[in-house]
């Protein structure tokens, strides 16, 4: 797989790899603090987006949003391999300096799959069209994750919804899964968006494949694949793009589609959140 | 999720969902199993693979042949000339055999239910069957 700025294998883990890094996760397990400020909208995403970044120094990831924040600080030492490495404990401290509004923005109603994705067919406004060809939602979002992504949100409350939608373009080329997942405190969206920023492959949402009647290809395990996120007041956006048949050449054009579809869904998801 | 690793055979039992968590139609049985205060047991058939006596043993309860569970439009179908196959007792383990290695041939979702019968669980009433399937 190339799509270098995530450029990790894409699709189920190894059965044996999971066992050895649960084995690893209970051996050794290690804190990572952060100081991250849990605050609603802007402040929040550009400290927590500002870490991610600083971290992910030696990737070409590529976030909007990236301002300067506080970086947290880590006490992992060796490096170990992504599939390998244990989860580690993130706490994640309130700020003093959080909006007045926080409160009243997080007694609104979760955003429901209606809000987030409104419309089957979709065109952006460069012109460029999409179907959304599936659309899942579960209270129960370890099912839609990796195992370490949902051992990550056991850390704090278990997460309130996750939605997922699978777009394609007009060519029915490119796969591109958006999924909302949404918490009841800023502090344990906080959570997963930090981790998923510095290790995006480990902490996935899963990618749903074409349903039958969509006639579209199930793309090859193991393919290209593109990760992206974004973070509202209490909400993380992921947007994962491949081509269907797991090519891996036009990178900046499925970039762009997955950046697109991502900022499409999330304007919806902030304009309920924080609108 | 089940903690039951790759290759090991054990025997089903109580309501089990087989599920592919990129699979809508699995999230949608969940989800359905859960608004119904369903006692079930998840397994990520692709990550915890089905030997080939517990693919006999769910076949038997589905009453189904490995071909009526195979998922022939997948790229590996399509790879191992599967339309091509015999579909008779001769070439039962054949199929056995490919599901078993090749875990994502394998239709979405599977319940077995608590009379010791199972079903493919693809729409709303499927799984509503399942759950009103209960032992005599």
């Amino acid at each position: 797989m190339s799509f270098g700025d995530q450029g990790m294998s894409y699709g189920p883990p190894d059965p044996y790899a999971q066992w050895v890094a649960e084995r690893e996760r209970i051996r050794r397990r290690r804190r990572i603090r952060f100081a991250a400020a849990s605050a609603a909208g802007g402040v929040l995403v550009a400290t927590v987006v500002a870490g991610a970044a600083v971290l992910y120094a030696d990737g070409d990831e590529k976030e909007a949003g990236a301002a300067g924040a506080p970086v947290p600080s880590t006490t992992s030492s060796e490096p170990v391999p992504s599939s390998r490495r244990p989860v580690p404990s993130v706490v994640i401290e309130s700020p003093s300096g959080a909006p007045s509004s926080l409160p009243s923005l997080l007694k609104r109603p979760i955003v429901t799959p209606e809000q987030a994705f409104p419309e089957k067919d979709v065109r952006l406004a460069d012109g460029t069209a999409y179907e959304r060809v599936d659309l899942a939602t579960t209270t129960d979002c370890a099912h839609g994750m990796s195992v370490q992504l949902a051992e990550l949100i056991e850390q704090g409350e278990e997460c309130a919804q996750l939605t997922s939608a699978l777009f394609t373009d007009a060519e029915r080329r490119s796969q591109v899964t958006v999924t909302v997942l949404s918490f009841r405190k800023v502090e344990d969206a906080s959570r997963v968006f930090a981790m998923a920023s510095m290790d995006p492959v480990t902490y996935q949402v899963v990618s749903l494949d074409p349903p039958p009647e969509a006639g579209m290809p199930t793309v090859p395990p193991g393919s290209a694949g593109v990760f992206r996120r974004l973070m509202t007041v209490r909400s993380v956006v992921f947007a994962n793009g491949q081509w269907g048949d797991g090519a891996e050449t036009d990178e900046a054009a499925i970039t762009k589609q997955t950046t697109d579809l991502l900022e499409y869904v999330n304007k919806r998801v902030v304009a309920r959140e924080d609108g | 999720m089940t903690g039951v690793r790759h290759g090991v055979s054990r025997t089903l039992c109580g309501m089990e969902i087989w599920i592919n968590p990129a699979c809508s139609k699995c999230r949608g049985a969940i989800k359905l199993l859960d608004e119904e205060g369903a006692a079930y047991t998840v397994r990520r058939y692709l990550e915890d693979v089905p030997s080939e006596g517990e693919i006999r043993e769910v076949l038997e309860r589905l009453g189904l042949e490995p071909w009526d569970i195979t998922r022939t439009q997948e790229a590996v179908a399509k790879e191992l000339g599967m339309k091509e196959w015999a579909r008779d007792a001769g070439s039962r383990e054949r199929w056995v055999r490919a599901l078993a290695e090749h875990p994502r041939l394998i239709q979405r979702p599977i319940i077995t239910a608590e009379d010791g019968t199972a079903v493919v669980a693809r729409t709303d009433e499927a799984v509503r069957d399942a759950l009103g399937r209960q032992p005599t």
